[in-house]
């Protein structure tokens, strides 16, 4: 078990998958907070546009990608701000936008750029440099750095934003910054998960935490020990019986939250039965 | 009046000339509206008559396509003294979302950009459980706010408006779907607040009648009644009748 730790690639994989697994939830539970669970699913639509241009430019993936999602989180609350109504719709634009724009980049850079694309796409731990664990570690640090100086703004915000303006908030200020975190994340998780399912890292383990907790702050202790766990399980699940360790990751944080529901159900029933 | 309004001479929320357009129709136009510090108003109006959208503008939620908004003051824009101004909505969108207990709830009142830099400290707590004292939920502290009745979550509400330090209170239909007994401990809250500046908006007073010291009835955007006293037929609680209301918040 502890042979894995013998290879430098699955030590790498191992640090990788241990700083993504918590952060994804520290800020999936404000998306989930405010109702957008999906935008981390966007964003990493719109990163895939990054993943396409680093192709063709030969630049670095991890930069590259972190920028052109940056700037469509940007651009996505741009538009929010914008219409009233059409908000959704603008989005699906972008996401589509992302997603179309970034294979087709990859195409123009050649026939080798497909299955790194696919890397990206679908999570490839094994490929993790070291030069990636420090771009990883830096944008980490940047996720933590902001979640403890504007957490407590970005909960209000997220609970209700015309109380949070109410209470002198910069709402669209804290909705741009919680964008740019959620693209940020999908770039952090995008090695691990990959960018089609890096979204579910950041929702899941928040969705199993919340059966059992009575208070934000316990739900976010309790996913991001779910994260972590997954990931770090996962990872080494994937190694042992040799299966891919992004869907196993996934499929690890899918079942704890339906063995987590599936016990949280009775123990509420006997918990309102005696209240 | 009140020992407030003699001590401050600027009105709490003063509109002049305000107008709010959605796609090219107005809901008010050229409205004029002073609400005095220290008075208990009650802006009241049936659905769609624009009172909503007058209380939000007042806030600075809803801009103004003309007009101008001063806040104990000082115009809008250039408005930062928030801790004095707290919003009760009718209900919290996020009640069924992430679980928070009634404590982080009345707690994050305290949350503006001047905490940023800084830990909660041991008063802003103080603050906050004395705010859930003064409604009586102080031993719901942990309790999660979605396992509440809908009138002991509109009381947190209120405390939470209290912890934040705030003498200027608006408020959102404060008694739709609330029964008696929490309307009636709801009303003896606010009727404690004898410096504060209450604003409701109503469908219909219920047990906050008697505490009312002026009522403003709206009308497609127009002043129909400014006056001491609600005219007769506005006291009662009217019912919803958009259907918006969960059937949480409704009680037996």
């Amino acid at each position: 078990m502890l042979d894995l730790l013998d290879y430098g690639f699955m030590q790498r994989a191992l640090l990788a998958a241990a700083m993504f697994g918590p952060i994804a939830p520290v800020v999936g539970i404000f998306l989930v907070q405010r109702r957008m669970a999906l935008l981390g699913d966007g964003m990493g639509h719109i990163a895939t546009t990054g993943i396409g241009l680093a192709l063709l430019l030969g630049s670095a993936p991890i930069p590259t990608a972190m920028l052109v999602a940056a700037a469509g989180a940007l651009l996505v609350e741009f538009i929010r701000e914008r219409s009233r109504t059409a908000g959704d719709l603008a989005l699906a634009l972008i996401f589509y936008g992302g997603i179309a724009g970034g294979v087709m980049l990859v195409s123009l850079a050649g026939n080798q750029a497909t299955s790194v694309l696919n890397s990206y796409l679908f999570g490839s731990l094994s490929t993790v440099s070291t030069t990636d664990l420090w771009s990883l570690a830096v944008l980490v640090v940047l996720l933590v750095a902001a979640v403890v100086v504007f957490g407590r703004e970005l909960f209000v915000v997220a609970m209700d934003p015309d109380v949070a303006a109410v209470q002198g908030i910069d709402v669209r200020w804290m909705s741009r910054l919680i964008a740019v975190m959620a693209a940020v994340t999908v770039v952090v998780g995008m090695q691990v998960v990959g960018l089609l399912m890096v979204s579910a890292m950041m929702i899941v383990p928040v969705a199993a935490a919340q059966q059992v907790t009575r208070s934000f702050r316990s739900t976010l202790g309790v996913a991001i020990v779910i994260g972590l766990a997954a990931a770090v399980a996962g990872l080494v699940i994937s190694f042992n019986v040799d299966v891919p360790p992004g869907p196993t990751i996934v499929l690890l944080a899918l079942a704890t939250f339906g063995l987590v529901a599936g016990l949280a159900a009775p123990l509420r029933r006997r918990a309102s039965r005696s209240a | 009046m009140s020992t407030a309004g003699a001590a401050e001479h600027h009105a709490a929320f003063e509109m002049r000339g305000g107008c709010v357009e959605f796609d090219g129709t107005h809901v008010f136009n050229h409205l004029d509206l002073t609400i005095e510090p220290g008075s208990f108003v009650a802006l009241l109006g049936a659905n769609g008559s624009g009172k909503t959208t007058l209380v939000r503008a007042l806030l600075g939620l809803q801009p103004l396509s003309h007009g101008s908004i001063r806040i104990h003051g000082v115009p809008l824009e250039r408005f930062r003294d928030w801790q004095r101004v707290a919003f009760v909505p009718q209900r919290l969108p996020a009640a069924t979302g992430v679980p928070i207990s009634v404590g982080e709830l009345v707690l994050s009142s305290r949350i503006s950009p001047r905490t940023r830099w800084r830990p909660v400290r041991r008063h802003d707590r103080q603050a906050a459980l004395d705010a859930l004292a003064v409604v009586g939920l102080a031993e719901r502290w942990g309790d999660r706010i979605d396992t509440l009745s809908g009138g002991q979550q509109r009381r947190v509400m209120v405390a939470r408006a209290l912890a934040e330090g705030a003498d200027t209170l608006v408020l959102d239909e404060p008694t739709a779907g609330v029964d008696l007994a929490n309307q009636q401990r709801l009303a003896g809250t606010l009727g404690s607040l004898r410096e504060h500046t209450v604003l409701l908006v109503a469908h219909g007073l219920g047990a906050m009648a008697g505490l009312v010291t002026r009522a403003i009835v709206l009308d497609h955007g127009r002043v129909i009644h400014d006056g001491p006293d609600a005219p007769p037929g506005w006291t009662d609680v009217h019912h919803h009748t958009d259907g918006d209301l969960p059937p949480t918040m409704l009680e037996g």
